[in-house]
């Protein structure tokens, strides 16, 4: 895998919360890579750090959010290092961000127009297009997401529409900007179900259609794996594995990644999944060693006590557990 | 969107502001009532407190008669509100003047006060709870909130002492006292001394008055503007890491676009209320200003009369404060229905 | 025993539960809050140094009818640290008095509102509709279509301008926006499950009201009526500023800033320390209940 072939590379990211009692330590040395044209997709509990590393690599993390290692790079950009106007043009023309919860992602005091012109007219900055010339442009993109009546969305306030539309709008923004790659963090949270595939087979069709990179982050596993080559597994801030698509769910390797399969609610069982054992770590504290020891059913004495890294188990597959970690690489570790 | 606005103005006396607006004025005519009978009600004699102990009887009684406080209380509360509805409020006992003409050569001093107030106010609000709210924690900050706390902690009239000590008289920026220098007159057509000057053509006197007025304005605004700029600035703090202002880091949009318009009027929608509420009390609060800096406004004839035991004063002064505080409450109610389109389509979210 | 009953004992010991869960954390918060810990001793400071002015004062015979011509007007020294005033009394003096002064003043009007301005809300928000609420509410939109400070003057100026008279004038002033406050928590509250388990219980109005409702709402209650208070003491000293509250010789801070301005600005440092009296007890009062806010509001 040559470096010219990568589109975004994430490398040993760390990412620190602050508030005035406490300091968060969300992102736990992440690295991920993305090829052109290629979708992965990223699993993983609610407040594993999924939505950290999205909003980290465009670099809209809120004020007490820290970046204090790491690299993060945009074809051969280091978007940690590079001028604003760089960081600018990234965020207008290459990459889009879909937000996880629709019902927030909308600005509430001014209506649809009014956003998506704004945003337009930054993306669209130097060519002369008028006002009327952005609002069609806007019309266009709220037709692809195949909203209905796209005349009167724009004229709406966003709690004039139903959830389902106002993520199609807010997809529809994302689309403006993504013209290389698409972050979609948890697209469908807070849908109704039918509307959930719905909209996931949207995005589907047109990150086809329009040749995009795509990062998807989901709780519906069984989509996940349809739609992406490869996926991430995130825990507590870290990646601990990483597979193609097919095979992790035929053969899941971190006992994580197993419990998480084995408790995604599953139509054809007869009974849903009740959710993993214990609680995601407290990243004010996190755990030493590996953050899932305290959860994990195979725990050793090692897990406490040694971080364990991803280490490539065969050719395409990656994962982060001591289990899998050869005997003399435990000994080299533990002198 | 100026049509939206106008259609909705269109619909606004069919709406809760409205049927709000009533029951405000009605309330206050309650309260008239109850100040009115109050003043009838206590003992002493009006009239004689007014006239002086050495006055002569029959002109005391004279008096007696012209307020008829010979009569029945419920007769005087009728002749009252009578006159009221004329317009009037009754004979001053300080000025033997038609109340209503006293308090129309004073209202406009503080009216103009006010004005400027409220202009200070909403400016150094935004301006300094915008700033400290997309900066958290940077030096900006951190004085805000250190000049937050000292705005609560001292009232309006030790702001005014102290900035007229200083800045009148110590550096001598600024004239200490009175609306306009001695030496320049103008024709009284509105009762704005800056706005007569303008119809008077005198640019030098437009200058001039608004010398005189921003001490007095600027100690008037000091306390509830750093309150206000904390509210604003927690807002701000709030509202930034909200998916609906990242949304727009996200695309691109330059950093001032997001802070001082997908940031901000999300944040004045929480900070309008609190600002409406202590620009509508500035008519009450000005009265402290007022004393301190010689100022000809409400505060010159309402102080007289509540010592004087002035009653259709007093009434009068209470009556002309609470319709003003009234008016501008109702006036903010349409600016909150305006920012915040939730309300003005009575959605509530979801 | 059906069902139904076992939910609302589960619905009533799952609250109480809860109640005293968050007082526990509410003691361990206070405890832990920078805000309310130096709000709670500069107020208690200054309470003792208000309660026993008699001798924390150096000149206590100077806060009222003592003249001394040989050392009026005398700059803030160490002898007399915020000098002396126009009949030579010691300012400072005065200033403790004042604050003493101050303390009466709020505790009483405090202990007036607070226990009728919460039964009055209460029982408007429990009844939320009927006539009573409608009685309470309209009475208390009268009290609020005034400004505050002019109903406050007003009532002094038709009472008479007096110490008395001020603190009737600010209860009269205070009492609606108190009400309302506790209707409008009170309201909110009375659609809770655990309201309407007790009352299929058959637990009586007036003991919901008291042993349901105004516990879960006192936290609130409280943390707005210091914050209050400091806006109470403000209107006050704003009033007899104005010459409608006390009058001299009585060692109020108001008064005393409106006395001692006649020599404004030549002895413009007669007036620094009633104002940094003003100053320091409305202080008192805002970091006390910003602490409470922090300790009741929670993380």
């Amino acid at each position: 895998m040559s470096e010219a072939s990568t589109l975004l590379k994430v490398e040993d990211l760390y990412v620190k919360y602050r508030s005035y009692w406490y300091t968060y330590h969300v992102l736990d040395g992440v690295s991920i890579r993305i090829k052109p044209g290629e979708k992965v997709g990223l699993i993983g509990e609610s407040g594993a750090g999924k939505t950290t590393l999205l909003k980290s690599i465009l670099r809209i993390l809120p004020p007490q959010g820290r970046i204090t290692k790491g690299k993060i790079l945009y074809k051969d950009i280091n978007l940690l290092r590079c001028s604003k106007g760089t960081l600018l043009e990234i965020r207008r023309k290459k990459v889009g961000m879909i937000f996880q919860d629709p019902l927030a992602a909308l600005n509430p005091v001014f209506t649809i127009k009014e956003q998506m012109v704004d945003i337009l007219k930054y993306i669209y900055k130097g060519s002369n297009y008028k006002k009327s010339d952005l609002e069609n442009i806007a019309l266009e993109l709220l037709r692809e997401v195949m909203l209905p009546d796209p005349e009167r969305v724009l004229n709406s306030y966003p709690f004039q529409l139903s959830g389902g539309m106002r993520q199609r709008v807010v997809i529809a923004m994302a689309l403006a900007s993504a013209q290389e790659l698409l972050l979609a963090d948890e697209p469908t949270t807070n849908l109704d179900v039918t509307i959930q595939a719905q909209i996931l087979k949207l995005i589907s069709n047109l990150v086809e259609k329009r040749r995009l990179s795509m990062v998807l982050v989901s709780h519906a596993l069984g989509m996940v794996r349809s739609m992406t080559k490869r996926i991430y597994v995130m825990y507590g801030g870290n990646i601990v594995e990483e597979a193609p698509s097919s095979k992790l769910f035929n053969e899941p390797l971190h006992p994580y990644t197993q419990l998480l399969i084995e408790n995604a609610p599953k139509i054809i069982a007869t009974k849903l999944g009740e959710g993993i054992k214990g609680n995601p770590p407290d990243y004010r504290y996190p755990p030493p060693g590996c953050r899932f020891h305290p959860r994990c059913p195979y725990a050793m004495d090692i897990c406490k006590k040694v971080k364990p890294l991803l280490i490539k188990v065969n050719n395409d597959r990656y994962v982060a557990c001591h289990l899998y970690a050869e005997k003399d690489m435990i000994k080299k570790l533990e002198v | 969107m100026p049509k939206n606005y106008l259609s909705y103005l269109k619909k606004i006396y069919k709406s809760v502001i409205f049927r709000r607006a009533v029951l405000s004025l009605l309330s206050l005519l309650g309260l008239s009532l109850i100040i009115f009978t109050l003043a009838r009600v206590m003992p002493g004699d009006p009239a004689r407190m007014a006239l002086g102990p050495r006055a002569p009887e029959e002109v005391v009684q004279r008096y007696r008669e012209l307020l008829h406080l010979n009569e029945p209380l419920y007769l005087q509360y009728y002749y009252w509100l009578r006159d009221l509805f004329q317009g009037k409020l009754g004979i001053s006992l300080v000025s033997f003047r038609e109340v209503s003409i006293d308090i129309a050569e004073f209202l406009p001093a503080t009216l103009e006060l006010m004005m400027l107030t409220a202009i200070i106010q909403i400016i150094g609000t935004i301006v300094f709870g915008t700033l400290s709210g997309s900066r958290p924690g940077s030096i900006i900050d951190g004085a805000l909130r250190v000049f937050a706390y000292i705005g609560i902690c001292i009232p309006a009239f030790a702001w005014a002492l102290f900035l007229q000590f200083i800045f009148s008289y110590q550096l001598g920026w600024f004239p200490p006292t009175e609306r306009i220098s001695p030496g320049i007159s103008i024709p009284r057509v509105t009762g704005f001394m800056t706005i007569d000057a303008l119809i008077a053509g005198n640019f030098n006197a437009f200058v001039d008055a608004l010398w005189h007025l921003f001490l007095p304005s600027l100690a008037l605004a000091l306390g509830a503007m750093a309150q206000e700029a904390r509210i604003l600035r927690s807002a701000m703090v709030e509202n930034i890491s909200k998916d609906y202002v990242l949304t727009f880091m996200s695309h691109g949009l330059p950093y001032r676009l997001v802070y001082f318009k997908y940031a901000l009027k999300p944040s004045l929608v929480s900070t309008i209320p609190v600002m409406g509420l202590d620009i509508a009390s500035l008519i009450a609060n000005a009265f402290m200003v007022e004393i301190i800096f010689n100022w000809p406004g409400l505060s010159k004839f309402g102080i007289t009369a509540m010592l004087r035991k002035d009653l259709n004063g007093i009434v009068g002064v209470v009556l002309v404060a609470g319709l003003i505080y009234t008016i501008t409450n109702i006036i903010v109610d349409v600016i909150i229905t305006l920012v915040d389109p939730r309300i003005r389509y009575g959605g509530g979210g979801e | 025993m059906s069902s139904k009953d076992i939910d609302i004992e589960f619905i009533l010991k799952k609250e109480r539960e809860m109640k005293r869960e968050r007082l526990k954390r509410a003691w361990f918060r206070f405890k832990r809050s920078k805000l309310a810990l130096t709000g709670l001793s500069i107020f208690l400071a200054l309470l003792i140094a208000a309660t026993f002015a008699d001798y924390v004062a150096p000149y206590p015979k100077h806060a009222g009818t003592y003249v001394n011509f040989k050392e009026r007007f005398q700059p803030p020294s160490l002898k007399h640290l915020f000098g002396t005033d126009h009949l030579g009394r010691d300012i400072f003096s005065r200033v403790i008095f004042g604050l003493r002064l101050a303390f009466l003043m709020i505790g009483i009007v405090i202990s007036i509102v607070l226990p009728t301005g919460t039964v009055l809300g209460l029982i408007a928000g429990y009844y939320k509709g009927r006539w009573i609420e409608h009685i309470i509410m309209r009475l208390a939109d009268m009290f609020v279509a005034l400004p505050p400070l002019i109903l406050a003057l007003s009532i002094c100026a038709i009472l008479e301008p007096n110490i008395v008279n001020a603190m009737i004038a600010v209860t009269l002033m205070w009492w609606p926006w108190y009400t309302r406050m506790v209707y409008s928590m009170t309201s909110a509250l009375r659609n809770e499950p655990y309201v309407w388990a007790v009352r299929a219980l058959g637990m009586r109005d007036l003991s919901i009201m008291f042993k349901e409702i105004l516990p879960n709402i006192l936290g609130p209650i409280l943390t707005k009526a210091t914050l209050d208070a400091a806006w109470v003491i403000l209107i006050g000293a704003a009033i007899s500023f104005l010459g409608l509250g006390a009058q001299p010789p009585t060692p109020d801070l108001g008064t005393m800033v409106s006395e001692y301005m006649t020599y404004f600005p030549k002895n413009w440092w007669m007036i620094l320390g009633p104002v940094l009296g003003i100053a320091i007890i409305i202080m008192a009062f805002n970091l006390l209940g910003d602490g409470l806010r922090e300790v009741f509001a929670g993380e």
